[in-house]
């Protein structure tokens, strides 16, 4: 059962800003919703959370009408937002209780995500007086104290330092293992891959791609072929019918139609004996599949298509 | 439900703003300004008034009058050869050998006088004479020193009484009968029709209007643009993207709108609160506590029940041991405790709750019109003007039409009238029509009713654009654009 997005379009005049959006999340997990920039995807995570009325399709959870007022939700939003001139636990105490928590809960609740991310020492700070990687912490804790089912992050990691990112990460692992339900949107396909079991890939508020990331990438199969020898491997490679699409001093780089070619060009450069330092035959990355989908392409493609 | 969690957004709302420092600074300072023009107009009239009190002979000796009869010398110069030996003889009786009719000229005694230290005085009397050689008018003028400065008005006054005795005595008063044409004689003016006022309360019929407003304005317009100010800050910081995984946009707007309206109603009531204080203490140093001490003689009482019988002052000063002025106070504050009836109090309140939210309503859709706070200022233009429009149709009718309100003229100026039905200025003009009765109960109602209408009118725009306005971003979107997406859904 869980998140059930069906179906929905948004329209702003003329323009369609979502069109035609589903998707599911059966089980709880980490769900990737990516795209370029004004792709679509906070117009449609406003309208998952209730905060913009869709011109069609519905959202429910496990199986009725999902109304976000009546859910505590956790949105740590891209555009990150704190009041600035007032204390921080009092802003942080007012948004827990506007989800339902009464002001002793929200304040033990506070109390233990303050010592998680290290930031106690601020609560009675004003916002305007933190960095903004310590006001992005405050807003994870607003996201996170309620304790909700379903969790939206956009952009989570965007402006984070090395430390600070890995403990936003950890953070993320121990909402996984209690079995939270997690949207992620972001432009950091490494973070993606780490994290998400399933995407929805939108383009100008289409989508491109949808489905499982291991399927999709299995889909592709193993394509891309990176080669660095100690001689030139190119007439070879042309032989092949390979081109090259990369030539850094990491080796060379070839999209191949089918594994044969792959395995082709090792055999003659091992029956030239020029001696070999790098073959790897891979997947795409999320990150090439992304710059292929969303870098032009706008029509639909799925999972069990490609 | 849309409005679901809006008791929240109004506890934090309005608990944040009152500790804010601006809210703090700014209510201590309109206290104090509140109790120093309470106090200043309890006690400054009896100050003026103790200061040219200069009409009675019957001086108290501790004051500047009553040293000047004891020290002070007058040289009399009369020109006019009016006074006889008993007016002088009065004279010498009251300033005993002070008093002379020196030999010296008037310009002599006058260059004198330039150089005393001595609290002197020399008094002129001389007749002016019509074409037929006819006296037309004495006139009675005085040249003194510094330091018969606080008495020369008493002494001018003196001597015209005498002047004024002899002139009666000599059209054939007789001396025992001079009393009889001192009698103070008032008169006041009022059209058919028009209330019947004295001076005092005609004062209060057009300050009473203007202070109304303006307070009102200050409370109303500007807490409508803290409104304002509140929903573009909550925007263009991302807040309310926040707010909005809870509550819909329209608990936002309720919350804060009510929030705001009950900062500004505690404001307006620490005003009146801190007014009444401050009246009560000065009380005893001011009119307010003579007009109340006189409000508990019987005999002011029995006056002001006769004055409501036969409906005006003329009959008043027949009133044995009660002056006018006085018994004007009493009847002014008597009249005003009049005015806070369950029914005006009621009536005052709903106009200022429905003023303020159909200003803070307007506000609340600009503030949620903007994406950048540096846009505010811009989007507020319009509010601007209509505020201040409103203001000055509930304030310009009043001061332009001062006189005729004072005098009680039931004709109502057309502009005025038409303040008290029009939404943005009947906020401002119709309480104090509500206090002095200017309407009729029934055009009151119909006033309320349509300020209450125009309020139902605005919240409905809000209700239908607030959702897809506060969200949007980008270009400001316009007054006109909100009515016309309001107008397509």
């Amino acid at each position: 059962m869980g998140l059930s997005v069906s179906n929905i379009v948004k329209k702003y005049g003329e323009k369609t800003v979502v069109d035609d959006l589903s998707f599911e999340m059966n089980e709880p997990g980490v769900f990737a919703l990516l795209g370029t920039n004004g792709a679509g995807k906070t117009t449609s995570i406003r309208i998952i959370l209730g905060m913009l009325a869709a011109d069609g399709g519905e959202v429910t959870w496990d199986g009725k009408k999902f109304l976000a007022a009546e859910k505590p939700i956790g949105y740590l939003a891209e555009e990150r937002g704190l009041y600035p001139k007032y204390k921080i636990i009092d802003q942080l105490v007012y948004f827990c209780t506007l989800r339902g928590m009464n002001k002793e809960g929200a304040l033990k609740a506070l109390d233990y995500w303050f010592d998680r991310l290290n930031v106690s020492e601020y609560k009675t700070k004003r916002a305007e007086q933190l960095s903004k990687g310590n006001q992005q912490k405050i807003q994870l804790i607003a996201a996170l104290a309620p304790n909700p089912e379903l969790i939206v992050l956009d952009e989570p990691l965007s402006g984070l330092d090395p430390v600070n990112a890995e403990l936003f990460k950890s953070v993320i692992r121990e909402q996984i293992k209690q079995n939270k339900y997690i949207i992620m949107s972001s432009h950091q396909m490494a973070t993606i891959e780490e994290f998400c079991k399933d995407i929805v890939m939108l383009n100008k508020g289409k989508t491109v791609l949808q489905g499982n990331l291991n399927e999709i990438k299995k889909g592709y199969g193993r394509v891309k072929l990176t080669v660095k020898a100690e001689g030139d491997i190119r007439a070879m490679a042309r032989e092949c019918g390979l081109t090259v699409t990369e030539d850094t001093p990491n080796g060379m780089s070839f999209n191949v139609q089918n594994e044969d070619q792959a395995h082709k060009l090792l055999k003659m450069i091992m029956d030239n004996k020029i001696p070999l330092i790098k073959y790897e035959l891979r997947e795409p990355t999320l990150n090439e599949i992304f710059i292929e989908k969303a870098g032009g392409a706008d029509d639909e493609v799925r999972a069990d298509e490609v | 439900m849309k409005t679901k969690g809006w008791n929240k957004i109004f506890s934090f709302t309005f608990i944040q703003y009152i500790k804010t420092k601006s809210f703090i600074v700014g209510t201590i300072i309109i206290c104090v300004i509140t109790a120093a023009i309470c106090v200043l107009t309890n006690v400054l009239p009896n100050i003026i008034n103790d200061a040219e009190k200069s009409d009675s002979i019957a001086v108290d000796d501790d004051s500047e009058e009553g040293d000047f009869l004891k020290s002070g010398t007058v040289y009399l110069f009369d020109e006019a050869n009016i006074l006889e030996k008993d007016d002088k003889d009065a004279l010498t009786t009251l300033f005993e050998d002070r008093f002379s009719e020196p030999e010296k000229t008037l310009d002599e005694i006058t260059e004198e006088l330039k150089t005393s230290e001595k609290s002197e005085a020399a008094v002129q009397i001389t007749a002016h004479k019509d074409k037929d050689d006819k006296i037309a008018s004495y006139e009675v003028r005085s040249y003194y020193t510094q330091e018969a400065k606080q008495a020369v008005d008493m002494l001018n006054s003196t001597v015209s009484d005498l002047v004024n005795r002899r002139i009666m005595m000599n059209a054939g008063v007789k001396p025992e009968n001079y009393e009889q044409t001192q009698v103070d004689i008032y008169t006041t003016k009022t059209q058919a029709g028009g209330k019947n006022l004295n001076s005092v309360q005609g004062m209060v019929n057009y300050v009473l209007p203007i202070l109304i407003s303006i307070i009102l304005f200050m409370l109303i317009f500007s807490y409508g643009s803290v409104v304002a100010q509140s929903i573009a800050t909550e925007k263009t910081s991302r807040v309310m993207e926040l707010l909005l995984t809870s509550v819909r946009p329209l608990a936002v707007v309720i919350g804060k709108v009510l929030a705001m309206g009950l900062v500004s109603f505690l404001q307006f009531f620490l005003i009146i609160l801190v007014g009444g204080l401050s009246f009560t203490v000065s009380a005893p140093f001011g009119w307010i506590g003579q007009a109340a001490e006189l409000l508990k003689k019987p005999e002011i009482q029995t006056a002001l029940s006769q004055l409501g019988q036969s409906g005006g002052m003329t009959g008043s000063s027949a009133l044995a041991g009660i002056s006018s002025s006085e018994l004007e106070i009493a009847q002014t504050l008597n009249d005003f405790t009049k005015v806070f009836t369950f029914g005006n109090i009621l009536s005052v309140v709903l106009i200022f709750i429905l003023g303020f939210l159909f200003f803070s309503l307007i506000a609340a859709l600009i503030g949620a019109s903007v994406s950048r706070m540096e846009d505010l200022q811009a989007a507020m233009s319009p509010y601007s003007i209509i505020g201040v429009l409103g203001m000055y149709l509930a304030y310009f009718p009043v001061i332009f039409n001062a006189d005729a309100l004072a005098n009680g003229d039931s004709s109502m100026n057309p502009v005025q009238f038409f303040s008290y039905f029009f939404p943005i200025s009947s906020p401002f003009s119709l309480p104090s029509a509500v206090l002095l009765g200017t309407l009729e109960p029934w055009k009151t109602a119909i006033a309320i009713g349509v300020l209450a209408a125009f309020v139902v009118l605005i919240a409905i725009v809000v209700s239908k654009v607030y959702e897809a306005i506060i969200l949007h971003n980008g270009n400001r979107i316009k007054f006109g654009d909100i009515l016309k997406m309001a107008a397509r859904k």
